[in-house]
């Protein structure tokens, strides 16, 4: 598991690397070509989930509304988690939350 | 709460109801009065629960199993209080050798079963509304019974069925705690076990279950049931909400959307994300095991957090979202799950497509 871990967050390293710094803020608007989100969401999104604590992983907005991004759905937020997981993807900025399990609502 | 959690309150929650746990006939045998293991627990529970209720964000204690399967005390953590998941983390891990395990919940609320209740939980005069109490006929078991939401209704064929989940009518895969599992023909009623006291005389039998075994195969948590003639308005008119469009609509970021459903009635809220993987895991039956775990793609993800309430909550499964527009609104996803921070939904266009169907509207 450990070296599975490891592996998933070089993999996310590098893809992160891949069009330019991993800070959102560093870019300069427009200035990098991007894939679709959803491209970029469907590629990583298995891996996401095979991180232990990790329940979903969707394309949505950061907190000015028009910014997209990554959210990374999480049991609990944990440092081991806030390590792993990329701060970005491809140019897009990833967020981790602590949500909770997702449960069916019977 | 999962169904499990929320039952549990009401059947074991020996703080709020200790003459309940005194006179309960045939519960489950794990959990029995006569378990000694359960009468320990009790023991403690009754020593610590004061001090307990006394703190900020507990909202009561319960005898109850662990993840794990272990008996142990339970304590009720206000999902709506001003710091949960701390609240959750702070509590000790065992009491007094009794194992100690933290559920979020909303703050408990009266149920049916006195007159004059809410219109969603309450037995209708057919031709019944949707976006009401039901599920299962036979939704009993392990000492417990459960139900979720009709949320609407769609047409096969020329043919009206209710839309649902698949775990509120065909969850039950095992024999198990009630000797059966979901069968074609079924009765699906009106309102679900859980606002009948578990007793389905006190329900109306609505529409028959046409078996489809959306899950765990399909990306669609589905089920449909075939009306009763004259049971279910055929407008496909829904609490709350009234008719929808026959048409549907696609979800996209910040779309205002609005539900009806059985425990939290018309609620409104916002797409907070699209193209959602999420892995969400079943049960084999009323408060039975697990029975998979689930991976779907494509989901449609809901604020649940709108001004201190929930968008969707236990017993709100099967309940239909629409974009939030007076008149005839258009359907965009079936509600089936969620968290502390989000409800899920699949989107609608995907539910039709595997059962061919078309929304019932204008």
């Amino acid at each position: 598991m450990i070296w599975r871990v490891l592996l998933l967050a070089v993999v996310f390293h590098c893809a992160g690397c891949r069009s330019g710094p991993e800070n959102e803020s560093e870019m300069p608007n427009g200035s990098i070509p991007r894939r679709d989100i959803n491209l970029v969401l469907q590629e990583h999104d298995d891996e996401l989930l095979a991180i232990p604590g990790v329940v979903g992983v969707f394309a949505g907005l950061l907190e000015d509304g028009k910014t997209q991004c990554l959210r990374v759905m999480a049991d609990r937020k944990t440092r081991e988690l806030e390590r792993i997981i990329p701060k970005s993807l491809e140019g897009y900025p990833v967020v981790l939350e602590e949500t909770g399990p997702i449960r069916p609502l019977q | 709460m999962t169904r499990k959690q929320f039952l549990r309150q009401i059947f074991l929650t020996a703080v709020a109801l200790p003459a309940l746990l005194a006179t309960t006939s045939p519960a489950a045998p794990g959990l029995s009065l006569a378990n000694p293991r359960v009468r320990d627990v009790i023991v403690v529970q009754r020593t610590v629960t004061p001090e307990l209720m006394a703190l900020d964000g507990i909202l009561g204690t319960a005898v109850g199993e662990d993840d794990a399967g272990n008996v142990g005390l339970v304590i009720f953590v206000n999902s709506e209080g001003a710091n949960p998941g701390e609240v959750i983390r702070s509590l000790p891990a065992s009491i007094r050798g009794v194992g100690v395990s933290g559920r979020l919940t909303e703050p408990f609320r009266a149920l049916a079963g006195k007159p004059g209740g809410s219109s969603y939980t309450a037995k209708q005069t057919p031709p019944i509304k949707l976006g009401t109490s039901g599920g299962w006929g036979h939704d009993l078991a392990n000492g417990y019974c459960c139900g979720g939401t009709l949320g609407s209704l769609i047409n096969i064929n020329g043919e009206q069925y209710i839309l649902s989940n698949f775990h509120v009518l065909e969850s039950d895969i095992v024999p198990g705690g009630n000797g059966r599992v979901k069968q074609d023909g079924d009765s699906v009623i009106q309102p679900g076990l859980i606002d009948v006291g578990c007793n389905v005389a006190n329900a109306q039998s609505v529409a028959t279950l046409v078996v489809r075994n959306a899950l765990p195969a399909s990306n669609v948590d589905a089920a449909i049931a075939k009306v009763v003639n004259g049971m279910v308005d055929p407008s496909g008119a829904i609490l709350g909400i009234g008719t929808l469009s026959a048409q549907t609509q696609t979800a996209f970021l910040n779309q205002p959307v609005k539900k009806s459903g059985r425990t939290s009635g018309l609620t409104r809220s916002n797409i907070a994300g699209l193209n959602a993987t999420v892995s969400v895991t079943y049960d084999n039956e009323c408060a039975g095991g697990t029975a998979f775990t689930k991976t779907f793609t494509g989901q449609i993800i809901v604020n649940n957090r709108v001004k201190g309430k929930s968008f969707l909550a236990g017993g709100d499964s099967g309940s239909l979202m629409a974009e939030d527009v007076a008149t005839n609104p258009k359907a965009v996803g079936l509600l089936y799950a969620g968290s502390s921070a989000y409800a899920i939904a699949n989107p609608i266009d995907e539910v039709l497509a595997f059962f061919g169907a078309t929304m019932v509207g204008q």
